[in-house]
C-alpha cells in the first residue's frame, strides 16, 4: 500500500483529471518499457505517489505540468525499474568519452545551426535516458536541484555530475552532427 | 555576446531539448489492450484513504470548536458566579469554603468582618454552623462582648476578660461538668437548653453563651484563635 499525504479537496480533483485523463497513457509509458503489465502498474503508482508527495514543488492544479512531470518520473521510474531487473548499468559510449573538443566554442553557436532539438533529445536519451530526464526537468519544468535530487532519489551532487555529463554529452553530440 | 546573453540561449536551448523529450514520451500510442483494473482500484483506494482523512481532519475541527464553546461556557458560569457573589473574598467563603470545609459532623461557614475585632485582641473561632452571622460587638471596661445569631433565634456570646475580672455563673439546678478541648480543661454549665462554657488561658479568661447544640459548640471552642 502506498502512503499518500493528505490532499485538500482542490489538489484531489486535479489528480482524479490527471488520472481519469492520463492514466492510461502513464500506463502505456510504462509498458512499453518494462513490458510487464503488474511492474507498468508499480512504475505509475510510485509516480503518481512521488508527484502527491512532491507537491509544494508542482503545484497539482497545474494539470499540464503536473502532467508532464508525471511523464518525466513515470520513464524514469520505468527505465529504474527495468535496469535495476536487468541490471544494467549505463556507461558512456566511448566517442563521447573520448571526444576531443577541439576548440573553446560554446555550445550556443552549435545549436544556432542545429534546429531539430527533437532528434537531439532523442540522440540524448539513447545515450543515457537520465540526461534527458534531468534537462527537461531542469530546463523545461525549472526544478531546483534539490528538487530533482529528491525526484530521481539521489545526491545534489550525483546530480550535478549527471547534469554536467549531460551538457557534455549533448555539445559533443552538436559538434559531432554540426562536422 | 556576454554571459548572461550566452547563458539564456542557453537555458531556452536546453528547455526545448527537454520540451521535445517530453514530446517523444508522449509519441507513445496508448495500449488499449492494457487492464486497467487493478490501478483504477489502486486509485480508488487512493481517494477513499484521502476522504477518510479529510473528514477525520474535519471531525477534529469540530471537536477542538466544540471543546472551544464548552470552554468559554464554563468560563462565562465562571465569571457569573463570581459576579453575583461580589468580589473574590465572598466568592472563596460562600463557595470554595463550602466545598473545602465540608465534615462529616459539621458544616462550617466562616464569618466576615471579624478582622477588626480581632485587631483589637478579641479571640474569636474561625468557624461557626452556617447561617450565624455578626450581631453586635462591644467593650465594656475590660470585656469584649461578641454576639452571633442565625435566623432560627440561635445565638452564641462570647465573653473576653482578663484574668483579674472575676466572672459569676448560676448554677442553680444547673448540671456543671468539665471536658477537654484542645488540651484545654473548659467547664460548663447546662441550665434548661442553654450551655454556658468558660475556660482560660495565661492571659484571657473566657465563656460562651449559647442554645446551640453541645457538639457545635465544642467545634467552636475548638477553632477560637
Amino acid at each position: 500500500m502506498i502512503f499518500l499525504t493528505l490532499l485538500d479537496v482542490d489538489e484531489r480533483t486535479s489528480i482524479e483529471n490527471i488520472y481519469t485523463s492520463h492514466g492510461r497513457k502513464l500506463l502505456s509509458i510504462a509498458n512499453s518499457i518494462l513490458k510487464d503489465h503488474h511492474e507498468a502498474q508499480d512504475a505509475v503508482q510510485q509516480s503518481f505517489e512521488k508527484l502527491v508527495n512532491r507537491r509544494s514543488t508542482i503545484d497539482l492544479k497545474d494539470q499540464v505540468r503536473a502532467y508532464a512531470y508525471l511523464k518525466v518520473i513515470v520513464r524514469n521510474q520505468s527505465i529504474d525499474m527495468y535496469n535495476k531487473k536487468k541490471r544494467i548499468t549505463y556507461k558512456e559510449p566511448e566517442y563521447i568519452e573520448n571526444l576531443e573538443i577541439i576548440d573553446d566554442t560554446d555550445i550556443e553557436r552549435d545549436l544556432i545551426n542545429f534546429e531539430n532539438s527533437k532528434e537531439l533529445a532523442l540522440k540524448l536519451d539513447q545515450l543515457n535516458p537520465k540526461y534527458a530526464t534531468v534537462i527537461t526537468l531542469k530546463y523545461f519544468l525549472e526544478l531546483e536541484n534539490t528538487e530533482i535530487a529528491d525526484t530521481l532519489d539521489c545526491s545534489e551532487s550525483t546530480l550535478r555530475v549527471i547534469l554536467h555529463r549531460a551538457k557534455k554529452s549533448l555539445k559533443n553530440v552538436l559538434r559531432s552532427e554540426v562536422s | 555576446m556576454s554571459n548572461e546573453m550566452n547563458k539564456k540561449i542557453s537555458d531556452t536551448f536546453l528547455a526545448s531539448i527537454g520540451e521535445a523529450h517530453l514530446e517523444s514520451i508522449e509519441s507513445i500510442p496508448e495500449n488499449m489492450d492494457l487492464d486497467m483494473s487493478d490501478l483504477d482500484s489502486w486509485f480508488e483506494d487512493f481517494n477513499e484513504r484521502n476522504t477518510k482523512e479529510q473528514r477525520k481532519i474535519r471531525g477534529k475541527r469540530s471537536f477542538k470548536f466544540l471543546l472551544r464553546i464548552v470552554a468559554l461556557f464554563l468560563i462565562s458560569i465562571g465569571l457569573v458566579f463570581t459576579g453575583l457573589f461580589a468580589g473574590v473574598e465572598a466568592f472563596r467563603v460562600e463557595v470554595l469554603n463550602f466545598i473545602t470545609t465540608e465534615e462529616s459532623t459539621h458544616t462550617l461557614v466562616q464569618i466576615e468582618n471579624l478582622s477588626e475585632i480581632r485587631d483589637r485582641g478579641v479571640v474569636l473561632p474561625e468557624y461557626f454552623p452556617k447561617g450565624m452571622s455578626l450581631f453586635s460587638y462591644e467593650q465594656v471596661n475590660r470585656i469584649h462582648k461578641t454576639t452571633f445569631k442565625d435566623e432560627n433565634e440561635h445565638f452564641i456570646y462570647l465573653h473576653q476578660a482578663n484574668l483579674e475580672t472575676q466572672i459569676q455563673f448560676d448554677t442553680e439546678k444547673a448540671e456543671v461538668s468539665k471536658v477537654l478541648v484542645n488540651d484545654l480543661e473548659v467547664s460548663y454549665i447546662l441550665k434548661g437548653n442553654i450551655y454556658t462554657f468558660y475556660w482560660y488561658d495565661n492571659f484571657n479568661n473566657y465563656s460562651l453563651v449559647s442554645n446551640i447544640s453541645y457538639d457545635d459548640l465544642i467545634e467552636i471552642i475548638k477553632f477560637m484563635k
